[in-house]
């Protein structure tokens, strides 16, 4: 390599400079330090402690590519990379033209320089061409014909899928009832092989039956009855109704969906066929949200911050069902599991609600309360009592609605006593407890017992008081419930009577505490375990309710209404792994004088119905919209397509096993997923074609990988889908590399040496020459 | 500072840190358990050498129960007793380790679970010894404040959830029914190498460990079971359960050892062969061979002595020391190949291992090319050190690097896992020897020695050295500059490691092309491989250009290495990626 130091002593040259810059080794070791700066930080992001104060604590990372919403491919693919690799690629030609020379000797400087520049030749063609995706294939449909139908009708083959269709004489039903991929072959030629069983339920008007099938093997077909076994065994014949039909036909896949994409789906309401419009510029992990009223957050103290956005998402097909709508994207969530209702309180009806925490034994629970619909709370009424007042009379009313109110009434003095039943003074509990005199009556009283939840014969549970009234000799042992009307006496030990009507007992088992706000919301007081014991409380202040129980009134609303709004679950409470399985976009569609929006789920394919979805991994959730022309459409977020070359069908798909494997659904002793694929081209089905783990099949310039599986029935076939369009420019570069590093290393010193040893040979040479050529003194 | 003064301190300062790792270690060791006469004499050979399925391979009891054990225990043993004997203990006497500490709860979530502990009222001292230890008893596990502290952490998916579902495994895994049925030592009698094998709950029915089983119609369920052998084992079983109950040794060994037989006539030709079962056994009763990093220590001692002072003396003992140590080295590679019929680089336990059995092989080739040059003894050391590191870590992280022998995953099922792996781990092994020469120099550097640098690089410097009268003779000479023989040793690895690694990164892209259907997709273990090659560009043209090429090419040797290593740990445990396995 040159020296560079003859540039440096030139007098400075601001149009030579550049040049300079740019042939300079140093520049060049920069440029590189930055690339590993930018590399490092890009895929690893930023690792820091948790805790700052203890570094050796656990650590977390803060992933920079994410921060600019940038995905690891589009992150290596962003300007400042691009602009790194381009100045590093002239850099080095520059350096390997300018400064080194093309001798036998420096031929691996070149080979690795000339390496390099072909391999990064090969990536801008890749990365500039490369399409990347993947699609699902399902094993069958099931074609069912059936007498009157006007035509056929397609299941797929999916556990529980069903489908139902008119014909004569009513309704008949199919449902999957059960996959087994593993059917072992009893009989016939494939004797001791497996195939792909298949039950469907039948139900016509007339009876229910099983018929299995199996792929591959329509004469094995028959009907099962239920309870009596196979229907050849009873009727003699294989099937029970030979009207209906049903054939297995391939379901094959026409699209696959391209990696970080996103788009719009939307349809009219009854129609199979999506329409997409593709979405550009979606973020990948960020929560965009115009106003923090937009979402719920799982958690208070996650903090939301609005960042609007509004992407444009135009039409790009005629027969779009939106074609006359402004469609816009103005949200996204990145983790939203769903929608939640909460009460606000800016409602325009009285609809007062308390939120409150009880504290007991440490343990603090959350409740909300609903004065005037108390079964919207998550409070037991008979616990906590809450009213509304609008004045005084009100508010005392409802306070003598706490405790458990006893009332003993003798009409014939028009004598009354109220008191609350205390469970501790009955006499059950104390033995000595003596009778109390009813003022100017001869009767007294004593409450024997207290139940605060006692079973009736129906298995209704009820509060019950049994009070003893004395007059004389007269003894009546009453028992009274919250219905005046099923009170009894007790004569003897077993058998009731109704009651004595020389004494009127009335029960009233009112909430241990009562809360009566109002008429401002602030205005609350609490009533505990009698009407007597009244107190103010004002809002975040705890008060003791005895028995270790503590009460805090946290929020008190006179209007509340309900309002649903998407719930965005905090970053602490996601799960890395899921990626944006969980992500949604909101949607809003605008004409001149009309306009909604719509959170739309996210969907990993835009499939034409329920009966492609996986529960747990595909999900089918499409979003009905009335437009203002008064058609229905349905709005579905998913990913773009690229039509496959041809029509994609799954043959077959076989589990490789190690030895007893897959016994408890461990994929641990999982050896290779293998796909049978047939694709459909020159109007007719083509030789299959395999694809396994490490073995990709490749059909029309398209490469199909085994991506994913279905660990159940293996009902279908996940396949990666991609093209690779200068890899074999990039092998070619790194190769010529390799051969220029093993040149540098170990073939250049050889020569090296080789040339040392000549010359020092020819020095030694000339000097013997010079020793015998010396002159001789004559 | 005075130089002198710096030196002793960075020589103290790396003393201090290994000292204090050592003391770290003591400190947290389990407390002794004194076994008791029953475990003492009670015979368990026949029952390490059953075979058991697990998760699709057939293994010997002993290794199955070893792993299980880690996974309740975690580097401990469990109440001091051996993993067979802990897991049939565990299994026929539950109740008796209620309130003994052998569930392993990880460093992060140990401090939280203390502070429910204090809630619960525990001792304050056995709150200390589980803090320390991180060894807790199952009944503290159901106490409501830790309960409830669990389900807290189990919230936060990023920062504690993983560290209870650990706990929650352990727990779970040392279960008496999920240990029993787990328990698959039954082959199938008429079934296939295909066919699942029986667990002692499908022969002798659910409930077999309880008291008072009927298990006399048990074996009647298993289709094909002669009913005399199925007797047989019924009574196997049940008399190991009454003796091993009562503490009877010699009953409960007499029981095994007629189990163990009887098992075998099942179905004998998927009986696995005795004597494979007994070497898995015994691989693990050797503890996996980690432990051969001492054997590296002693070879490492000698060596160094040999570069500091020449002795030829020390030179030999090393050798011979390093010798031994590859040799057991090897073995226990090969053992591990011919247990799990694979070649043992699939997972990290594995890729650590091998890797620096490339390093410590590569070292013998060098070290025969380099044998009349003053280069001599300086791979053997360093690639000493890097086994000697590696396999300390195996030992001291063991549930970290499982020692477990599993099925290999079926994405790495490929020829390329021969070829890309191994290429790449031994490129990481001369990153580690580079490192180790570096540092060497970087001290004898700081010790004042001579800047000087190998003018022509490593190879270079081996083939010209002495080419000519005239030419650089400092390999050669018997006063050569040290600091040129390591500057030109450290470049000699680092040539290796730099073809070794961009060649690896290349087939890499070939395997990933073709299993991924893209060549390369900034994956984080492709990016800092990657990293790792653009740091030994940087350096090969720092050389270039700076005066002192020695110091910068041992400082981005260091560089490099610790590039590696952060690629080979932290990318591997913390941040996921398509390389998660290796």
């Amino acid at each position: 390599m040159q020296n560079e130091s003859t540039s440096a002593r030139r007098p400075f040259n601001p149009l030579r400079a550049p040049y300079d810059l740019i042939s300079s080794v140093w520049f060049g070791i920069f440029l590189m330090f930055l690339l590993f700066i930018y590399m490092s930080i890009a895929s690893a992001g930023i690792l820091h402690p948790l805790d700052y104060s203890k570094p050796f604590g656990p650590w977390t990372r803060w992933i920079v590519r994410e921060y600019f919403n940038k995905t690891e491919m589009e992150v290596f693919a962003w300007w400042p990379f691009t602009l790194l690799m381009a100045l590093f690629t002239l850099n080095m030609i520059v350096v390997t033209l300018r400064r080194i020379r093309l001798t036998v000797l420096n031929l691996g400087v070149w080979l690795i320089h000339g390496g390099i520049v072909v391999l990064t030749l090969g990536s801008v063609y890749y990365f500039a061409n490369k399409l990347e995706g993947d699609t699902p294939v399902f094993r069958r449909s099931i074609v069912i014909n059936v007498p009157g139908a006007e035509a056929p009708s397609r299941l797929v083959v999916r556990p529980q899928n069903k489908v139902f269709v008119p014909g004569d004489g009513g309704e008949y039903g199919f449902s999957i009832s059960s996959i087994n991929p593993n059917w072992p072959l009893l009989s016939g030629e494939d004797k001791g092989k497996t195939a792909c069983s298949v039950n469907v339920a039948v139900t016509t008007p007339t009876q229910t039956f099983i018929r299995q099938m199996l792929i591959g093997y329509p004469q094995y077909t028959e009907d099962i009855i239920p309870g009596k076994g196979r229907a050849v065994k009873s009727t003699g014949k294989k099937l029970l109704d030979e009207s209906i039909e049903l054939a297995f036909a391939y379901e094959p896949q026409t699209k696959y969906y391209i990696a970080d994409s996103a788009a719009l789906y939307v349809r009219k309401v009854g129609e199979s066929e999506w329409v997409e419009r593709p979405i550009e510029g979606l973020p990948h992990y960020a929560d965009r949200i115009t106003q923090r009223s937009d979402v719920w957050v799982s958690r208070d103290d996650e903090n939301v911050e609005p960042d609007p956005m509004d992407i444009p998402v135009p039409k790009v097909a005629e027969n779009d069902p939106l074609a006359s709508l402004d469609v816009h994207v103005t949200g996204r969530l990145h983790y939203s599991t769903g929608d939640q209702t909460r009460w606000v309180p800016n409602g325009t009806k009285l609809n007062p609600m308390m939120k409150v925490i009880l504290d007991g034994g440490g343990h603090q629970s959350e409740f909300s309360m609903f004065a005037l619909n108390p079964q919207l709370g998550d409070v037991d009424p008979s616990m906590v009592g809450y009213h509304w007042a609008e004045n005084e009379q009100q508010r005392i009313g409802y306070g003598q609605t706490t405790g458990n109110l006893l009332s003993i009434r003798v009409p014939d003095k028009d004598k009354t006593v109220r008191f609350s039943v205390d469970p501790a003074k009955t006499l059950d509990q104390n033995k000595d407890l003596q009778f109390t005199r009813i003022e100017d009556t001869d009767w007294s009283y004593r409450v024997k017992s207290y139940h605060r939840s006692f079973p009736m014969g129906n298995g209704r549970r009820v509060p019950i008081v049994v009070v003893e009234l004395q007059s004389g000799d007269r003894l009546i042992k009453r028992w009274v419930t919250d219905d005046p009307n099923r009170s009894q006496d007790l004569i003897g030990d077993q058998q009731f009577s109704p009651p004595d009507p020389a004494v009127d007992v009335v029960f009233r088992p009112g909430a241990l505490v009562t809360i009566v706000a109002g008429p401002q919301p602030e205005n609350i007081e609490v009533f505990v375990g009698s009407p007597d014991d009244r107190r103010p409380v004002k809002i975040g202040e705890m008060f003791d309710l005895g028995s270790g129980i503590r009460m805090k009134i946290m929020e008190s609303y006179s209007h509340v209404q309900p309002e649903t709004r998407p719930v965005l679950i905090a970053k602490q409470d996601r799960d890395p792994k899921a990626g944006n399985v969980f992500s949604r976009i909101k949607l809003e569609l605008n004409s001149d004088n009309w306009s909604t929006t719509k959170w739309l789920p996210y969907h990993r394919y835009p499939f034409p119905n329920e009966q492609y979805a996986v529960p747990g991994r595909f999900v089918y959730r499409p979003t009905r919209c009335l437009l203002p022309d008064g058609t229905q459409v349905e709005l579905l977020f998913s990913r773009r397509s690229e039509m496959l070359p041809a029509p994609m069908a799954l043959e077959d798909f076989e589990l490789k096993v190690h030895t007893g494997g897959f016994v408890s659904g461990n994929t641990a002793s999982v050896r290779d997923f293998v796909s049978i694929l047939r694709p459909y081209s020159d109007g007719k089905w083509q030789s299959p074609i395999t694809t396994s783990l490490n073995s990709p099949a490749e059909f029309a310039d398209l490469y199909y990988f085994q991506a994913e599986w279905d660990p159940g029935e293996m009902a279908f076939t996940g396949l990666g889908v991609g093209n690779r369009d200068g890899v074999y420019t990039q092998l070619l570069g790194t190769c010529i590399a390799v051969f220029g590093m093993i040149y540098v290393f170990y073939i250049k010193p050889v020569i090296k040496r080789r040339r040392q040893q000549a010359v020092w040979a020819e020095v030694e040479q000339n000097k013997k020459m010079a020793v015998t050529k010396e002159p001789v003194a004559v | 500072m005075n130089r002198k003064l710096l030196v002793r301190f960075v020589d103290m300062s790396l003393i201090a840190v290994v000292a204090y790792f050592a003391w770290g270690k003591y400190q947290n060791r389990a407390p002794s358990v004194e076994l008791d006469k029953f475990a003492a004499n009670v015979e368990l050979e026949p029952l390490r050498n059953l075979a058991i399925q697990d998760v699709g391979r057939i293994k010997s009891f002993d290794s199955f129960a070893r792993g299980r054990m880690r996974t309740v225990a975690g580097p401990y043993d469990v109440d001091g007793h051996e993993p067979v004997f802990a897991y049939v203990d565990l299994m026929i006497n539950p109740r008796k380790y209620q309130n003994k500490d052998i569930i392993y709860v990880k460093r992060a979530i140990r401090e939280d679970l203390a502070r429910a502990m204090e809630q619960a009222n525990i001792d304050p001292n056995d709150i200390r010894e589980f803090v320390k230890t991180g060894l807790m008893a199952p009944g503290m596990y159901w106490l409501q404040p830790v309960q409830n502290q669990l389900n807290k952490l189990e919230q936060d998916v990023i920062r504690t959830q993983k560290f209870v579902n650990m706990l929650n495994w352990a727990m779970g895994t040392a279960d008496a029914h999920r240990l029993s049925s787990n328990f698959a030592i039954i082959p199938s009698p008429t079934g296939n190498d295909k066919t699942p094998w029986l667990t002692g709950e499908q022969l002798w029915g659910m409930g077999f460990m309880q008291d008072g089983h009927d298990h006399g119609q048990a074996n009647m369920g298993v289709p094909g079971l002669d009913p005399k052998l199925g007797g047989e084992l019924t009574a196997d079983w049940n008399k190991l359960v009454e003796t091993w109950r009562a503490e009877d040794a010699a009953g409960a060994s007499a029981a095994i050892a007629s189990l163990a037989s009887n098992l075998q006539k099942v179905n004998p030709e998927l009986y696995p062969d005795v004597s494979k079962l007994n070497l898995e056994s015994q691989y693990f009763k050797m503890k996996a061979f980690v432990w051969v990093w001492i054997v590296y220590a002693l070879a490492a001692i000698p060596l160094i002595m040999f570069i500091a002072y020449r002795m030829n003396g020390a030179l030999i003992t090393g050798v011979i020391m390093l010798i031994i140590a590859f040799g057991l080295h090897t073995l226990a590679l090969g053992m591990r190949w011919y247990i799990s019929g694979r070649i043992p680089n699939a997972n990290m336990f594995e890729a650590i291992l091998a890797s620096v059995w490339f390093g410590v092989l590569g070292s013998f080739v060098l070290e025969y090319l380099v044998r009349k040059t003053n280069m001599k003894g300086l791979f053997y050391f360093g690639s000493a050190i890097c086994a000697m590191v590696a396999m300390m870590c195996q030992q001291f992280m063991p549930t970290v690097l499982r020692s477990d022998i599993d099925n290999v995953m079926p994405v790495l099922d490929d020829i390329w896992l021969y070829i890309h792996t191994n290429m790449i781990i031994w490129s990481y092994a001369l990153i580690g020897i580079a490192a180790i020469i570096a540092l060497l120099y970087l001290r004898y550097r700081l010790g004042g020695g001579d800047p000087g640098a190998a003018r022509i690089g490593g190879a270079g410097s081996l083939i010209l050295d002495g080419s000519t009268p005239k030419g650089d003779r400092f390999l050669i000479d018997e006063r050569g500059s040290t600091g040129k023989v390591l500057d030109a040793a450290t470049m000699v690895i680092l040539e290796l490691a730099f073809v070794t690694l961009w060649a690896g990164l290349v087939m890499g892209a070939i395997w990933a092309d073709h299993s991924w259907g893209r060549p390369w997709g900034w994956d984080p273990k492709e990016v800092f491989a990657l990293c790792t090659f653009v740091i030994f560009i940087i350096l090969v043209h720092v050389r270039f250009k700076v005066r002192d090429k020695g110091l910068w090419t041992a400082i981005l040797a260091v560089v490099g290495c610790a590039v590696m290593l952060f690629n080979w740990i932290v990318i591997n445990f913390k941040i996921s990626g398509l390389h998660s396995y290796a």
